[in-house]
């Protein structure tokens, strides 16, 4: 069923579709999306309805995200090279959101959690996108 | 589609689907739309309770529904329809209490069409039409595979005991958990709880005999990923309290489990 032959590819991308997932129901339902903002950090805390409504299309995305993961192990690398390559993009982005961010928060006891977490999904599809074999040029093959 | 080549069970298939996603994307995502339908406020101010249980309803129509996109795929299995064919006629007999208490007979209508949409899909399909003409695998669960039957037979003692436990016990899913709340409704979603768990059981006896189906461990598979991130979410939430351990640990077993039979078994499929 799964056309990925790569194992270590096949752990990341169950493992982001699980993150991904428990995310999505982190933001999508209220009470969990007050629970996450809590922890976020004092700087965080202040959340309007308004808010938490954004927070909950955030997370219908990321369902999506997960669904997209599962799609993704179903079929050939080179059928997922475009999705491979907006995934790279997409946490690259909120990678440097993240630490933006982190970076720029007052409170020195920020929460770095969402920084590491980030990071970590930025990694992993990287890793993802390097083991397919479809990288085109070689000027980012440091990463 | 279905590897049928039928346009008739297409669109049974299709009507099934629509029902299965529909009910499970409202009782997931807005369960009060149902609650406020059904329910009186008034007599039974808990919508939490029933919130809760609604969410683990809604996440086996998801999986139901995705075993309709599956078998899209790789063709019609007995099995899902082992599954999902008792399950509807449990919950068609289910619905009829609080179809009578709310006068709103909605429910009742649309479970009688899908089964009765997956029983004409069913009986076009060329499977055998006497549902108890089940061809005997070499080996139980059709597998070498040990660790896969272990597995399989302990997700078949662990849903019977379910079952078994509810008539020991018929309130001890909402007693034993200190987030639920005891009314009439919530008892009667503990009663759906044990039907789910039925439909369970006849369908893994039924892939101890034929052999196993990778249709119904995908469903599994998924309702179980379910259960367990919303395990995760809730418990990140509370801070740790007001859970039930055993609830707990059934759906850790069940998420683990199915994750290592998908694994081992998905490159047949």
């Amino acid at each position: 069923m799964i056309k990925n032959n790569d194992t270590a590819t096949v752990i990341i991308l169950s493992l982001v579709a699980f993150v991904a997932l428990t995310y999505s129901m982190m933001f999508i339902y209220q009470p969990n999306a007050e629970a996450f903002i809590e922890r976020l950090g004092p700087d965080a805390q202040v959340q309007s309805e308004g808010g938490y409504f954004w927070m909950g299309l955030i997370g219908t995305i990321y369902l999506a995200l997960a669904i997209g993961n599962v799609f993704a192990l179903l079929a050939t690398p080179q059928e997922c090279a475009v999705y491979y390559r907006v995934m790279v993009t997409l946490t690259f982005f909120l990678f440097l959101r993240a630490l933006w961010f982190t970076m720029t928060q007052e409170n020195a006891s920020a929460n770095l959690t969402p920084l590491i977490v980030q990071g970590l999904v930025w990694l992993g599809t990287l890793v993802v996108y390097t083991r397919s074999g479809q990288r085109i040029g070689t000027n980012i093959n440091w990463m | 589609m279905f590897k049928a080549n039928d346009r008739v069970v297409d669109i049974c298939m299709g009507i099934s689907f629509f029902i299965a996603f529909m009910y499970g994307a409202i009782m997931m995502f807005d369960s009060t739309f149902l609650i406020d339908r059904y329910d009186n406020p008034s007599s039974n101010p808990d919508t939490q309770t029933i919130s809760i249980f609604m969410f683990w309803l809604g996440a086996a129509n998801i999986g139901a529904a995705f075993g309709v996109i599956y078998m899209g795929y790789k063709g019609l299995d007995r099995a899902y329809f082992a599954y999902a064919v008792p399950l509807l006629f449990f919950f068609i007999i289910w619905n009829i209490a609080p179809a009578q208490a709310s006068g709103n007979y909605t429910g009742i209508v649309l479970l009688s069409i899908s089964l009765v949409a997956l029983i004409i899909a069913r009986s076009r399909s060329g499977f055998p039409s006497n549902p108890f003409d089940i061809p005997k695998a070499d080996k139980y669960f059709g597998t070498d595979d040990m660790i896969t039957k272990v597995l399989l037979f302990l997700g078949l003692i662990g849903q019977g005991f379910n079952v078994i436990y509810y008539f020991v016990r018929p309130d001890a899913i909402i007693e034993d958990t200190p987030v639920l709340s005891m009314s009439v409704e919530a008892q009667q979603f503990a009663t759906a709880m044990m039907l789910l768990s039925l439909a369970w059981v006849i369908s893994l006896l039924y892939q101890m005999r034929a052999g196993l189906s990778m249709t119904m461990i995908s469903v599994g598979l998924l309702i179980s990923t379910i259960y367990f991130v919303g395990m995760i979410n809730y418990m990140i939430t509370s801070g740790g309290t007001g859970g039930n351990p055993l609830i707990g640990i059934s759906f850790t077993f069940f998420f683990v489990g199915s994750v290592i039979v998908f694994f081992r078994n998905q490159s047949k499929a």
